[in-house]
């Protein structure tokens, strides 16, 4: 199993600015906007989301926080094109959000997994890859990845309508990446997860982020959304009440934490509280020893079950599916490449219709196929890649050693 | 794992394995072709022999092969002998040393040489031979490549099993109906296989597609009705009646098992074209959906597709068995003598053929001769000859009376007067097809007559193209419909054909101005063959497969902006109101509704009157504009009267139907999709 992902806030910000620096695409832009139900009669009968403005850059990911009935779900649905504005501006990929084209770019996980009891797992992703066009190769080696990554592998002919809701929303996040979205939008992606799964979720949703894709994470978890977040707004009777970083939202400007090993000397202390109160006129308020978060402290014990090999009738999540990570294997990548070219040039003529005629818009065109910024994009991956200990150093490196032991194991 | 299920797995890896499928096409292949080849060397050989005897029945040859034939039983031709021993004595030559019938004495000749193996039903048609045969052989090898063959010896054994027990039992007619049930289900299994591999596309239309048809096999709902059909449709052929001429029977069951059919899939079509829509908006799986990138239009035209190919599977598997069954009744055996012999004729030559129909021409007034009447008519009624008002309205009714009583005089006959028949010729043109077919038309006449006796049957006369020699005496009943077959030699160059009809029937003289014989506008036609019943029975099950297409949309439609129930009820309103519009049409014209000028101030009730017929006139109006072409279209009719469906009909209805009016529905659907919010709002109030 994967390691926990250790945030670091330092590297985190260093990805945000080269991100900021190379791209400053919306892809999610609003403005006032609101959202009015009506009755049978054109009553008024909730304004779920009154005139918000906020937006979503390439690579961010964003989380929308609020007790139920702020008006996240709304938004959401919005942006999808589920509901139609009543007012303001809305759009998504520079288009209005009913364009079936940017849904391409898009994966859903909504708050309750809509599927078909009728299909198994395979079935379930292998009929929306259909819908988005992908090959059956890249379909079938995907939906593989997929059901082992969110631990479904075992019951992939079992049909989703036996399923529990923590394996309804594994499925359903299965689904929600089949695509390799750019765009994810994930809707209380955990409820319903174990902590381990949880922690699977909040790593995986990083690691997209490091491959540039966008995230918009809807919760009320307050723990899930500060984990991750590159951005947050909270929302509360349909308004932005505050928005910002998880940084400018939270530090505590007036007070200084500084933390050092146990300090054993009593002594010490009463030295530092002398000379706060010479040079800074202030004293210690606590001295206490930290303490992990229960997460971190559970997901250990867990980790220490595993190594001793103690059973369990739990699922067993792997390791993020390789086309997640960018790492496809042998001819399927080669299919990818293939399929990419065209791609490439499928994808830039939607993004040539989706672009107005705005001068900046052809930067953001020529940054897509740019070699560069595929490059930088995989530099990103590979340096900032901490989580597997396998992850290999480039791309067609790791491929070409993972496609030798596919083809000795078979 | 129990050992039927592991050798049940054993047998699923084996069949996956390509060198497997090899094999067993082979074995198949070769199971299918030697005995086709043998079925078909056999039938060929017949067919030479029967040429053989039958041209030297009628050649020079024929007085010398009749003695030998009444001396021994036997003839020899080329080498061969030809015969049976029973036939000694046999005698095929008239008094004038003419052969009597030649057909049957080929036959009675070869029968002996006919293989008892073979069925009679098979031995028909060569083509018929082939086309079973390439069928055969495309359903085993599709099979197999798709992984069914399991599921092929699964069918075929328990089909084997319950044909030699119920046999055994004595329950012959149980026999058949299991076997055909485990070959219809086995059938529809493999079809919707073939239809789940073509839809395989990573296409949005074909992916939708794809999950109607596994939505279909896999509730509940689309199993009840296709149970229903794979149970009713083996059980029809028992429940015919086996002493009543053949010919009802082949109609009977025609009639039967298209409709049965037809209906079937018509309630699996709004059930399942209402429930795939609305369930799917209801329980919110439509989000799932129309957040990837499929347009509503892509949605709703992957749902019809999905269920038009179910009707496809249905009208196919339901169809062939149908079609097969046919060739099978219509040698079955008839009743002795000439009644036997008609009604295989009847079998052969109006029901299970392709015929069109001739009518008379009539003639009609001039506009100025309509005119005149009408004058004299308003002349001669001294209280409406002042009412200029009156004049107005009353002119256009009278105008169609006048016609419509010309016409009418055109097809009644006067009785008899002291022995003196009445006759009057009708004339039928543009029959050059019938005479270069060269095949017997069909003379179909229903009359009525105005008589006082209690006579249950009555005489007529015809004669054609005033050749004296071609009278002939009938006898009809008031009100059935008969036939008489006409040589094709009778129609002349120009492809006209008159015929005279006689009233034959002289009343008491006491009743004078009785005795009349009349008939409907299409009381007597001409009724010839152009095609044959196999091409004629697919464009009739295309046709109905159009008409489903149409329900098909209909009900996606309906269940865009509807709930189930009300989806399913307003599609139903609206394809029964299909159905019924000839009818409505019909009554359309015996509907009047007042006039204004019928209004009298203060009779409230009068206006009440006039304002609802005027509504209801105008909804019925519409219904017959809007649904009469799919009314009009009875296919299942049509081929049970052995009546002709023309490709250009199949093609019209296609474009109007299939294509103009699902289309328009479906694009009507969309836009109600496009404008429904599908999220609903579920925060607090």
């Amino acid at each position: 199993m994967a390691e926990p992902f250790k945030a670091d806030n330092r590297k985190r910000e260093q990805i945000r600015m080269s991100q900021r620096t190379n791209t400053n695409e919306l892809i999610i832009d609003a403005v006032g906007l609101t959202k009015i139900f009506k009755d049978f009669w054109m009553r008024t009968k909730a304004t779920a989301v009154d005139g918000i403005t906020f937006n979503i850059q390439k690579g961010e990911l964003f989380g929308l926080l609020g007790p139920n009935g702020s008006g996240k779900s709304t938004t959401i649905k919005l942006i999808l094109g589920l509901l139609n504005t009543t007012r303001g501006r809305l759009t998504v990929f520079g288009r209005e959000p009913h364009d079936v084209a940017v849904k391409r770019f898009i994966g859903f996980l909504p708050e309750e997994s809509y599927l078909y009891p009728y299909l198994n797992s395979t079935e379930t992703l292998d009929y929306y890859g259909r819908l988005y066009g992908i090959g059956r190769k890249i379909r079938k080696r995907r939906s593989e990845e997929l059901l082992e990554m969110v631990g479904l592998s075992q019951v992939a002919h079992r049909q989703v309508g036996e399923f529990s809701k923590g394996m309804m929303r594994r499925i359903g996040l299965a689904q929600a990446l089949i695509n390799d979205p750019e765009l994810l939008i994930l809707d209380e992606p955990t409820s319903g997860l174990d902590p381990i799964g949880t922690r699977q979720v909040k790593d995986l949703l990083v690691e997209l982020k490091n491959r540039g894709k966008t995230i918009l994470l809807s919760s009320h978890l307050l723990s899930d959304v500060e984990d991750v977040c590159d951005r947050m707004a909270i929302l509360y009777g349909g308004k932005i009440h505050a928005e910002g970083t998880a940084d400018e939202l939270l530090v505590d400007s007036d007070h200084t934490l500084i933390r050092m090993p146990r300090i054993r000397n009593d002594g010490t202390i009463s030295q530092i509280e002398s000379i706060l109160a010479q040079n800074e006129g202030t004293s210690i308020e606590s001295v206490e020893q930290p303490r992990q978060n229960l997460e971190s402290f559970f997901i250990n014990i867990v980790e220490s079950a595993r190594e001793q090999r103690i059973a369990t009738s739990g699922a067993h999540t792997g390791d993020t599916a390789p086309f997640l990570k960018g790492n496809e294997e042998g001819e399927v990548l080669i299919d990818k490449l293939i399929d990419n070219d065209s791609q490439v040039q499928n994808a830039q003529e939607v993004l040539k219709k989706l672009q107005s005629t705005e001068t900046e818009d052809v930067q953001v065109l020529d940054d897509l196929v740019n070699s560069e910024e595929t490059t930088a994009r995989a530099t990103e991956a590979s340096t900032e890649q901490i989580v597997s200990t396998d992850a290999d150093s480039t791309i067609i490196d790791s491929l070409l050693s993972d496609n030798d032991d596919k083809d000795s194991q078979e | 794992m129990n050992p039927i299920k592991a050798v049940h797995h054993k047998l699923q890896l084996w069949q996956g394995k390509t060198s497997s499928r090899i094999v067993l096409s082979s074995i198949l292949f070769l199971a299918v072709v030697v005995p086709l080849i043998f079925i078909l060397v056999r039938t060929s050989t017949l067919y030479q022999d029967r040429e053989l005897i039958f041209n030297a029945l009628v050649g020079s040859e024929q007085t010398v092969l009749a003695d030998e034939l009444f001396e021994t039983g036997f003839i020899s031709l080329d080498g061969k002998s030809f015969g049976d021993i029973r036939l000694k004595g046999y005698k095929i030559l008239d008094e004038d040393n003419r052969i009597i019938n030649p057909v049957d004495a080929t036959s009675l000749l070869i029968s002996s040489a006919v293989p008892r193996e073979i069925p009679a039903w098979l031995l028909r048609d060569p083509g018929l031979i082939w086309t079973l045969g390439l069928v055969l052989l495309a359903w085993c090898l599709i099979s197999v490549w798709l992984g069914l063959f399991v599921t092929f010896l699964y069918s075929l054994s328990i089909g084997i099993f319950s044909w030699f027990f119920f046999r055994a039992c004595g329950l012959h007619g149980l026999a058949l109906v299991i076997v055909g049930m485990c070959a219809l289900g086995y059938s529809y299994h493999l079809l919707l296989q073939c239809f789940r591999y073509l839809y395989q596309s990573p296409r949005p239309v074909a992916a939708i597609s794809r999950g109607v048809l596994v939505e279909a096999t896999r509730t509940k709902m689309s199993l009840a009705f296709l149970a229903l059909l794979l149970v009713v449709l083996p059980v029809i052929p028992i429940m015919l009646d086996s002493d009543s001429p053949l010919r009802h029977q082949v109609q009977t069951m025609l009639s039967r098992s298209l409709g049965v059919t037809f209906t079937i899939a018509a309630f699996l079509t709004v059930f399942l074209g209402c429930a795939t829509v609305a369930f799917e908006m209801r329980d919110r799986q439509i989000w799932q959906v129309l957040t990837k990138p499929v347009s509503r239009f892509s949605y709703l035209a992957g749902k019809w597709l999905g269920i038009v190919s179910l009707n496809f599977v249905i009208l196919i598997i339901a169809g062939l068995s149908v079609f097969m069954y046919m060739q099978y009744l219509r040698t079955a055996p008839v009743s002795e003598g000439l009644q036997g012999d008609f009604d295989r004729f009847a079998v052969e030559e109006e029901v299970l053929t392709a015929r069109v129909e001739s009518l008379p021409m009539f003639e009609s007034l001039s506009s100025e001769q309509i005119a005149a009447r009408v004058e004299q008519i308003i002349e001669a009624d001294t209280e409406i000859r002042n009412e200029s008002h009156l004049q107005i309205q009353l002119r256009q009714k009278l105008r169609e009376e006048v016609q419509d009583q010309f016409l009418a005089q055109q097809r009644s006959i006067p009785a008899m007067v002291d022995g003196q028949p009445r006759a009057q010729t009708y004339t039928f043109t543009n029959l050059q097809d019938a005479k270069s077919t060269g095949g017997s038309l069909t003379f179909s006449y229903r009359f009525y007559i105005g008589a006082v006796d209690d006579l249950e049957t009555y005489k007529a006369g015809f004669e054609y193209n005033g050749d004296f020699n071609t009278r002939h005496p009938v006898t009809y009943v008031p009100g059935m419909t008969h036939v008489s077959v006409i040589p094709s030699n009778y129609i002349t160059e120009g492809g006209e054909l008159k015929i005279t009809v006689f009233n034959l029937f002289e009343p008491n003289p006491q009743y004078q101005y009785k005795g009349g014989m009349s008939f409907d506008k299409d009381g007597i036609k001409l009724l010839y063959k152009v095609g044959n019943f196999e091409s004629n029975f697919f464009r009739a099950i295309l046709l109905l497969l159009i008409k489903l297409g149409f329900l098909a949309a209909l009900a996606i439609a309906a269940s865009t902006f509807l709930s189930f129930p009300v989806a399913c009820l307003v599609t139903f309103t609206v394809f029964a109101s299909a159905a019924m519009s000839p009818y409505l049409s019909q009554s359309l014209q015996y509907y009047f509704p007042p006039s204004t000028a019928d209004l009298e101030a203060g009779e409230i009730s009068l206006y009440i009157q006039w304002f609802f017929e005027h509504i209801v006139h105008a909804i019925a109006t519409a219904i017959v504009f809007c649904l009469d072409a799919f009314g009009s279209q009875r296919p299942t009719d049509q081929l049970v009267n052995g009546m002709l469906i023309t490709w250009g009909s199949v093609l019209n209805s296609f474009f109007k139907i299939g294509i103009l009016w699902s289309g328009g529905i479906l694009l009507i659907g969309t836009f109600i999709l496009g404008k429904r919010q599908l999220a609903i709002y579920s925060g607090k109030g």
